[in-house]
């Protein structure tokens, strides 16, 4: 499949050696996009978790052991496996900027996505949403709640996208040419230790495209050809390593 | 018994016109009902007699939304106490301004929750483009609710968006009008 | 002539071919369609203005300004406050929940009376006539809990309980208490704060730094800006976490014995740093730590071999401004003399009252004269007191007032606490959600909760520089809620206890008029900040350090490393409805939380992963799973606090188990506080 090519991409650089693996993003993108409260989080194959949070080891004994934490959310890949199988278009990758899109009400609930994203990115509702008496009088307007039998995942907050266009029409300026602080994922803003950098990949001045040319960054999965927008940066190698998730006993792949 | 050509003809015909008529005249009946605005909002009187400009109640905030359907915030400028003599201001002030209760203005162009809208975006067009000129209407207009979806008659359909940024050569991307 | 057959199948094929000119099929598929996506369960969004509110977040034990957005004057989400000292646009797992906490399942919606075993309903003034006859009924036989270190409402309580004779005023166990004594003991006098941005090497011994301890916003922001500048962070403790992955090492040392460590350290330092000897009081300290805490033995204790000693010692003193946090790794439970093991070393390494050292913040203004100041309410121990009317050395209080705080479930010795909450004549919690405290309490006046309401916040435990912010209510109450500030003063007169103020408003404006802040600009969102430090003399050994009690391993036990996240919650707060799938599969299994052990003690044991096992202390048991983790130390346990809920809401109850169970408290004879971090458990299949 050709991909598209977009004056702006959208990427995000998630610091490895900044994330504390404290969760704070993964509460604040739930607010910020409408997801369901799910009391029993237990069962991860039945959870929503746009931002998700592994616990990534160095594998060795105490007391040579590592541990760092790595933030996941959809990586809007160049090249995504998930809009290519989609039977009824309910997801795309064809807006400017490079988010790849996904319509619930178009969504027919065939998980033929989930099964394609090596991400495991994507999440099906397997139940209504129950808010709790009262708790959908805090909904934002910023996502519609999905109902169950629709597949949902990380947008890049891309009603704030839309919101930087209108500030930047009301300002007189042009909405294509954002300015690197004017568009933020709720996850970005609110890191704090400001892990997750985001902004436009492809603008040189903007500080992810800068670090994600450093020989530190590296992606997930980067063998399977999905050019994802997510970087991930490291100094620890054994950390990066684990970006191509090598198998131990394989050939040519040694697991650090 | 003779067979009659027309007894085919006939029936056909007469049932191919009725729904054709129930169709396009019984079936919208059926299918929308009618609701009329919680507060009769006489235009003229504040555009006409107190020569008021669409922006004083309709008009692009600080961050570039549009505040399309005024809060009591607006009107309680002038209707802290009952200005005039027209009762349904003076149900609007004590119903609503006195009570702290907004009013629940049903939108003619509502559209569903997954549907992103920007009106700056839009700016450059008319408003009677897509919504009904009520500026020079005593009394709001009937509002047609679909029993079916519950959306309202006028609400436009994707089909209307995608002609128009078709032909003007915006984007018909799935996430610029969709959240 | 009469419909016949043919006719009718006629007019039938009539009506169908018409229907198809018209919409009739394709709008009734389409609407159809629509229907089934709009069933009426599913909520729908609600618009209008967008603003940004300040707001202020007391969930974990920090203080900090946020900024909650509200859309048609609805909060919908919290976040970081840029022009807040303690939060500079970041924001920590339990603020980014608080929005959805206004409506929790679990909270109060108006005031209760215990009936039975339950509840029923009551009004405000029944609830207020019920307590006015009570405080005059206890005369000075009333207690308070509070658990609100900063705010003027513990003010108000402390009032409260001080004019009508009493002084059982207590705020609930935290870092302030022990690091305010440590200080005291160098000769100073304030609230203790670090000034981490300025420091360029900044030794962890047990402060989890980034992930539960001080301002945990602040912290991230002046970690990431530090790291920039190539500072160097180490993090000491028992086991590996957030803020271990990022440090630049971690150390692993047994839970509680970090300020052993320090102590060692100060002999290196004292032994092998520059000329010191004319200090006051250098000689009785650096005679007292290299006798007490030679290398070997401060390796045995704390686990830490003596060559990593001594290399930190080195960096230490090559650091041009070294700052050294010393902590519980659950963020209670070290005993002054323990802190003052730290509080020494930054003394001996100068870094006291300096740029990038430790800060003296002065006290907050007192405004309610009846108050108990700030030093006294540190000073004195609740846990010692509620154990004390357990055992019955003590007298139980005919009425104990909570505010704040979840003493039923968050305080170690916790069947003493119970026992001696039990004891008590009648119990009333002003908490906004049915906890623990709330739900074994007879009387619940629900405070408003923190958006609802007008609350301040002085120098929160950590703070770099003094500061004071305000925060006037985001919404009006959504409950028949009432402002406890309010209420009290409102009781307090009605009881004859006036403590001259009319509202609680009136209190924060003399709060900040005493400061000499501006009450409207700091409602408006600006913090007030000083960079004024009171200038005291402090010396080493003005009060004699003495040994540290060192735990004893007895080849049975584990040493228990309890381990605070903030995303599960805090001593005030159970798990918020959206932290729950922040909770990672390694975490928890089902409805049973892990403990973690590494390969080598699993061994010693013969446990394996996933195993149930029981951990037993002298204070109590818990269940748990055990996970194998090889970043924890050997013979050590890591438990997870915030577990074992028993009330609240579907969210939290039932999961896991209490780990404050297991923590058992002693007293440091010399200061009265309690000390409960080297619980020591048998882990063993249950």
């Amino acid at each position: 499949m050709q991909a598209k090519e977009f004056k702006v991409k959208w990427g995000m650089l998630v610091d490895l050696d900044k994330c504390t693996g404290c969760g704070a993003c993964t509460v604040a993108c739930r607010a910020e996009n409408n997801l369901p409260p799910e009391a029993d989080a237990s069962n991860k194959l039945r959870t929503t978790d746009w931002m998700n949070i592994y616990e990534l080891s160095n594998e060795k004994p105490f007391p040579d052991h590592e541990v760092a934490y790595l933030p996941r959310p959809c990586m809007q890949c160049g090249h995504p496996s998930c809009s290519t199988v989609c039977p009824v278009v309910a997801t795309l990758k064809d807006e400017e900027g490079g988010i790849v899109s996904q319509v619930y009400p178009r969504c027919i609930g065939c998980r033929y996505c989930m099964a394609a994203c090596p991400y495991h990115a994507r999440y099906f509702n397997w139940f209504d949403p129950i808010w709790p008496e009262g708790m959908e009088k805090v909904l934002t307007p910023y996502a519609s709640a999905r109902p169950r039998g629709v597949v949902e995942k990380c947008t890049f907050c891309h009603h704030r996208f839309m919101a930087a266009k209108e500030q930047a029409r009301m300002n007189g300026e042009d909405p294509t040419q954002l300015a690197e602080d004017a568009y933020i994922p709720a996850c970005a803003e609110i890191c704090p230790t400001g892990a997750i950098k985001f902004g436009d990949l492809n603008n040189p001045e903007h500080e992810v495209s800068k670090l994600a040319a450093s020989k530190y960054a590296f992606r997930l999965l980067e063998k399977l050809g999905t050019d994802p927008q997510v970087y991930y940066y490291s100094k620890r190698e054994w950390v990066r390593k684990l970006g191509d998730n090598y198998l131990k006993n394989a050939k040519g792949g040694e697991h650090v | 018994m003779a067979k009659c050509k027309s007894c085919v003809v006939l029936p056909f015909l007469v049932g191919l016109v009725a729904s054709i008529v129930l169709g396009w005249w019984g079936f919208p009946k059926v299918l929308y009902s009618q609701k009329t605005q919680p507060i009769r909002f006489d235009h003229v009187v504040h555009v006409e007699d107190q020569a008021m400009a669409c922006e004083d109640c309709h008009a692009f905030r600080e961050d570039g939304s549009y505040a399309g359907m005024p809060t009591n915030a607006n009107c309680v400028g002038c209707h802290e106490d009952v200005q005039g003599e027209d009762p349904d201001e003076a149900r609007y002030v004590t119903e609503y301004v006195q009570q702290e209760k907004e009013v629940e203005w049903l939108g003619y162009q509502k559209q569903p929750d997954n549907v992103y809208f920007s009106h700056i975006a839009h700016k450059e067009l008319d408003c009677t483009t897509c919504h009904p000129d009520v500026a020079n209407m005593s009394t709001p207009p009937v509002y047609y609710e679909n029993r079916l979806s519950g959306y309202s008659k006028d609400t436009m359909k994707m089909w209307q968006c995608e002609e128009c940024h078709a032909k003007s050569g915006a984007s018909n991307a799935c996430f610029v009008c969709h959240k | 002539m009469g419909l016949d057959r043919r006719s009718f199948i006629s007019l039938v094929a009539g009506g169908v071919t018409g229907s198809l000119f018209t919409p009739v099929i394709w709008k009734t598929l389409d609407d159809v369609s629509i229907w089934t996506q709009n069933w009426s369960w599913i909520p729908r969004l609600n618009y209008g203005e967008e603003l940004k509110v300040p707001a202020l977040c007391k969930l974990g034990s920090d203080a900090y300004g946020i900024t909650v957005k509200t859309v048609a004057g609805r909060p919908v989400v919290a976040e970081g406050n840029p022009d807040h000292p303690l939060s500079l646009g970041g924001i920590c797992p339990l603020g980014a929940a608080s929005v959805h906490l206004l409506y929790s399942p679990s909270r109060v919606k108006n005031p209760k009376l215990k009936d039975g075993s339950s509840f029923k309903d009551i009004t405000w003034d029944e609830a207020e006539e019920l307590l006015v006859g009570k405080i005059k009924e206890a005369g000075a036989s009333v207690a308070m809990i509070s658990g609100d270190e900063t705010g003027s409402v513990t003010d108000v309580l402390s009032g409260l309980v001080g004019k009508a004779g009493s002084d059982k005023s207590f705020l609930m166990p935290g870092e302030s208490a022990p690091a305010v004594a440590a200080l005291a003991m160098l000769g100073g006098d304030g609230k203790v704060g670090y000034d981490i941005e300025n420091a360029n090497y900044v030794l962890m011994l047990g402060a989890d730094a980034l992930g539960s301890w001080g301002n945990v916003a602040r912290n991230g922001k002046a970690f990431s800006a530090s790291r920039e500048k190539g500072v160097k962070f180490v993090y000491v403790g028992p086991a590996q976490n957030g803020t271990s992955a990022v440090a630049d090492s971690w150390i692993p040392c047994l839970p509680g014995t970090e300020p052993v460590l320090a102590l060692g350290l100060a002999a290196v330092i004292a032994d092998k740093g520059r000329d010191r000897s004319f200090w006051p009081g250098f000689a009785a300290f650096a005679k007292f730590v290299q006798t007490s805490y030679p290398l070997d033995k401060v390796a045995e204790i704390t686990g830490v071999p003596a060559a990593t000693i001594a290399g930190l010692a080195l960096e230490l003193m090559r650091a041009g401004r070294p700052l050294v946090l010393t902590a519980a790794v659950a963020g209670q439970g070290l005993g002054a003399f323990e802190l003052a093991a730290g509080m020494s070393l930054n003394m001996l390494l100068g870094q006291i009252n300096t740029v990038g050292g430790v800060r003296i913040l002065p006290w907050a203004p007192k405004v309610v004269e009846a108050a108990a100041d700030t030093k006294t309410l540190l000073a004195s121990d609740l846990v010692a007191y509620l154990s004390a009317v357990a055992d019955g050395g003590a007298e139980a209080p005919a009425l104990l007032m909570v505010y704040g705080a979840n003493p039923a479930y968050a305080l170690p010795n916790l069947a003493k606490v119970q026992a001696a909450m039990d004891k008590a004549g009648f119990v009333v919690s002003f908490s906004s959600f049915m906890d623990e405290t709330a739900a074994m309490a007879d009387l619940i006046m629900p405070d408003s909760y923190a958006f609802e309401r007008l609350d301040d916040a002085y120098s929160p435990y950590g703070s770099g520089q003094p500061n004071y912010t305000v925060a006037a209510a985001v919404i009006k109450p959504v409950f028949d809620t009432r402002p406890t500030g309010d209420v009290l003063l409102a009781v307090a007169a009605k009881a004859e206890l006036d403590l001259g103020f009319e509202s609680f408003e009136d209190v924060v404006k003399a709060k900040a008029e005493a400061l000499g802040a501006d009450f409207d600009e700091l409602v408006g969102g600006a913090a007030w900040i000083s960079e004024e430090f009171p200038v005291q003399d402090l010396a080493l050994w003005q009060t004699p350090l003495q040994e540290l009690v060192a735990p004893i391993s007895d080849g049975k036990s584990l040493a228990l490393a309890p381990a605070l996240q903030l995303k599960i919650g805090s001593a005030k707060i159970a798990i918020p409805p959206f932290n729950t799938n922040a909770i990672r599969f390694n975490e928890m299994l089902g409805t049973d939380m892990y403990v973690l052990i590494n390969a080598a003690t699993a061994k010693n044991l013969g446990l394996k992963k996933d195993d149930v096992v029981k951990l037993a202390s002298a204070g109590g048991e818990c269940k748990a799973r055990v996970r194998i983790f090889e970043g924890v130390m050997n013979d050590t346990v890591v438990a997870p606090m915030g577990f074992g809920h028993t009330a609240w809401d579907a969210f939290s109850r039932g999961k896991g188990d209490n780990v404050y169970k297991l923590l058992a408290a002693d007293t440091e004879a010399q200061t009265g506080l309690s000390r409960f971090a080297t619980a020591r458990v048998t882990v063993t299949k249950a």
